[in-house]
């Protein structure tokens, strides 16, 4: 994709399609391959090249577009194609298969053009894309480092902006390198849009149990990340409410055995998985997904809230449904 | 580098995008709700009009019916609009449009003009696509979803086997075969969908449908396949054509021009040959042949009579048996007088003999001489009297011959043809 297959095929005199395959497996299961591929692709000079060159950087994009894209579409929680294609095409035409189809076009694209890129035309094509990865950044460090606002309000800002962007372009006659990166741009804003993804509260991991819970009542919530709560042990006396939103990631909770539980369920696109005693049980998995379910009549001891934009909810009384969440 | 169809389609591109934001916008503000399948719509219309953007302007030149209707420039626009706007009617205008481009693959010259732009294709089918998806969303379409999306991807394949059947850039290739594959991927698994969503009934419409497409699109695959065996066919049985005039020249005219070139001291000898070699060249090139011998043993004896007279050398003729003179055994017959010629020539006036024997089976003539025979090895490679007029006239009309030589051992020439039944 950055030619660095190319490089090790040319090294190791093996075809550089097998040298692909072999970097695709390695790297959808090792984050460092994926790392190292990329320090590769931006440090190693082209061939006939004393240095990089901008096209050593659009590599680099291209790499970083396809691990975002498979993110949002494939996350370890995603939606699972089955789900998808339960639904009408109408559906998941748009959903699975137009960026699969751009991701391979992303592919295609280097077979098909036959010639190098001129260091012109690598460095309109860098230059193009900076805004786009510029605001990316932008709003991933403002929702890494200012955990209060919601940050998904700004994603339709961000987009219009952009948009604005290519009007000026196209005033100017220079559109067509910022095409590319406007429409994926404009495509992974609605997905996020869309699924409810809630930018807030910051990226990370949290664990919670009862003892985080201030006067019967917890409220956690993480853009990009994994939240468990484990409520075992709490006393059926005293009630008890848990808020949680998971912009990207998982939800898992686990409730005390033998208590009335109330639970309110969403996720954007994904799988709800719950299980209350008394043969309280529901699954479902896709887009934008939601049910209620209690066990008992009396009022709840316990409330859930939990909403995941793109990812999983797992609720249930026994140690498997932490068991995911803990042992990353 | 500006181009006008640059400049608007990313006007339009951004404007789309804007308006997309503000709806994203609307959507976080609890304004309204964005649902799945119409944000999928926008985003595939934002794609489409990408595109266009991208893509170079192509004036591709249709031919056929299409070329009919898109010969005013309204009329291009109208059939899209056409199709566009009829495509959530269970796939009415692709279908239509797909069976018209079916004709132009079939069409045996390439229309003029560029290859269509293969990203020029692909957003026009995506601007086409999102108008399905949001009648879709509306509930505005006509027939079930395994009719309409099974109607929808044959008429895209159809399109995209247009598109195929053209000469290609070096890669298209590739890329044809990944879209064809992901189209009948895609009619496979909603054929799959649709019959887990409707019970057993509906896997029919679909399987038949696939049925169809296939023969469709294999059908001009057959055609051009066919065609161009035709022409190589031709273009073979041209090639045999010259080699055999090649061959007659040599028989008659080339061998009269040694003759008269070694009786240059006797000029009515000179004026005889000319005069029957012009009448022979008349008769091969205008076909003023009167009258020709109908059996092969007259032909054979009347050839015999010929080397005779020109070469003044002694043939024994024996003829055991006959039958009609057809084109394998006139193959023989010549083959059997380049023979004669070539002993006549080369024996030195010793006596030559022609032996041939006709049964229902097979001809086969024997040419004898007691000269001094030759070395077939060194015959150069220019001489083309056994090579040309013997061994491969012979092989080209079913039969063979076999020379038998050796310096100072005379020389036999064997030509056999089989008869047919």
């Amino acid at each position: 994709m950055a030619g660095v297959a190319g490089g090790i095929a040319d090294w190791l005199n093996a075809p550089v399609g097998l040298v692909r395959v072999f970097l695709f497996f390695v790297g959808v299961v090792s984050v460092p391959v994926i790392a190292a591929y990329a320090l590769a692709a931006l440090l190693i000079p082209a061939r006939g090249h004393d240095r990089p060159t901008w096209d050593n950087l659009i590599g680099v994009g291209r790499l970083a577009a396809l691990v975002v894209i498979s993110e949002l579409l494939f996350p370890s929680a995603g939606i699972e194609p089955s789900a998808a294609t339960d639904a009408s095409p109408g559906l998941w035409i748009p959903v699975l298969g137009l960026p699969l189809l751009g991701t391979l076009l992303l592919f295609a694209s280097d077979y098909a053009r036959g010639r190098a890129r001129t260091d012109a035309e690598a460095r309109a094509v860098v230059l193009a894309t900076a805004p786009l990865v510029a605001i990316t950044l932008l709003l991933a460090a403002a929702v890494a480092l200012a955990p209060g606002p919601r940050w998904d309000v700004y994603v339709g800002a961000a987009v219009v902006v952009i948009g604005l962007g290519v009007l000026l372009a196209a005033r100017a006659g220079r559109v067509r390198p910022l095409v590319t990166p406007a429409v994926i741009a404009l495509s992974m804003a609605t997905w996020i849009v869309v699924a409810g993804v809630r930018l807030e509260g910051g990226v990370g991991d949290v664990q919670a149990t009862k003892a985080d819970l201030r006067s019967g009542a917890l409220v956690v919530r993480r853009a990009y990340g994994d939240v468990t709560v484990d409520l075992r042990g709490l006393g059926s006396d005293r009630p008890a409410s848990l808020v949680a939103s998971v912009g990207m990631g998982e939800v898992r909770v686990a409730v005390p055995k033998g208590t009335r539980v109330r639970l309110d369920a969403h996720v954007g696109a994904g799988e709800i998985d719950a299980r209350l005693a008394g043969r309280s049980y529901e699954r479902v998995e896709g887009l934008d997904r939601s049910f209620t379910l209690g066990n008992g009549r009396a009022a709840p001891q316990v409330r859930l809230r939990l909403s995941v934009g793109v990812g999983e909810v797992h609720v249930g009384s026994g140690r498997d449904y932490l068991a995911s969440a803990v042992e990353r | 580098m500006t181009r006008v169809g640059d400049r608007n389609g990313g006007l339009a591109l951004g404007l789309l995008i804007v308006g997309a934001g503000m709806v994203l916008i609307l959507d976080r503000a609890g304004a309204l709700t964005l649902a799945w399948d119409l944000a999928g719509a926008l985003v595939t219309l934002v794609a489409g009009v990408g595109l266009l953007t991208v893509a170079p302007a192509s004036r591709a030149q249709y031919v056929g019916t299409l070329a009919r209707i898109t010969r005013d420039r309204g009329n291009l626009w109208a059939l899209r609009a056409a199709t566009v706007a009829t495509a959530p009617l269970a796939g009415l205008g692709p279908a239509v449009y797909g069976l018209l481009t079916l004709r132009q693959a079939l069409a045996p010259e390439p229309p003029a003009g560029d290859q269509p732009d293969g990203r020029r294709s692909a957003g026009t089918g995506l601007v086409g696509l999102s108008v399905v998806l949001a009648a879709d969303a509306a509930g505005l379409t006509l027939g079930s979803d395994a009719l309409l999306w099974g109607v929808l991807g044959g008429s895209a394949g159809l399109s995209l086997y247009w598109w195929g059947a053209k000469p290609m850039r070096e890669g298209g290739r590739v890329a044809f075969l990944l879209l064809s594959g992901a189209v009948l991927l895609w009619l496979a698994t909603v054929s799959i969908a649709s019959s887990q969503g409707a019970g057993g009934t509906s896997v029919v419409v679909p399987a038949v449908a696939g049925a169809v497409l296939a023969l469709l699109v294999l059908g001009p695959r057959w055609t051009r396949t066919q065609r161009e065996l035709a022409a190589e066919r031709e273009e073979r049985a041209r090639t045999m054509e010259r080699s055999e005039l090649a061959e007659k020249v040599h028989d008659s005219v080339l061998q009269t021009l040694a003759l008269i070139q070694s009786r240059a001291d006797d000029p009515a000898e000179v004026k005889a040959l000319a005069r029957s070699q012009e009448r022979d060249l008349r008769e091969r090139l205008f076909g003023e042949r009167t009258e020709g011998p109908a059996s092969v043993g007259t032909a054979l004896r009347a050839v015999a009579a010929e080397v005779e007279d020109a070469y003044r050398v002694k043939v024994e003729v024996v003829i055991v048996g006959d039958a009609e003179l057809d084109e394998p055994t006139a193959a023989l017959v010549a083959a059997a007088r380049e023979a004669l010629a070539n002993a006549a020539k080369h024996a030195g006036g010793a006596p030559v003999s022609l032996f041939a024997e006709i049964n229902e089976r097979q001809a086969s003539a024997f040419v004898r001489d007691r000269g001094p025979g030759f070395d077939l090895e060194a015959v150069p490679a220019d001489r083309r009297g056994v090579r040309d007029s013997i061994v491969a006239r012979m092989v080209r009309h079913g039969g063979h011959a076999a020379v038998r030589t050796a310096p100072g051992g005379g020389c036999e020439v064997r030509l056999v043809q089989e008869r047919r039944r």
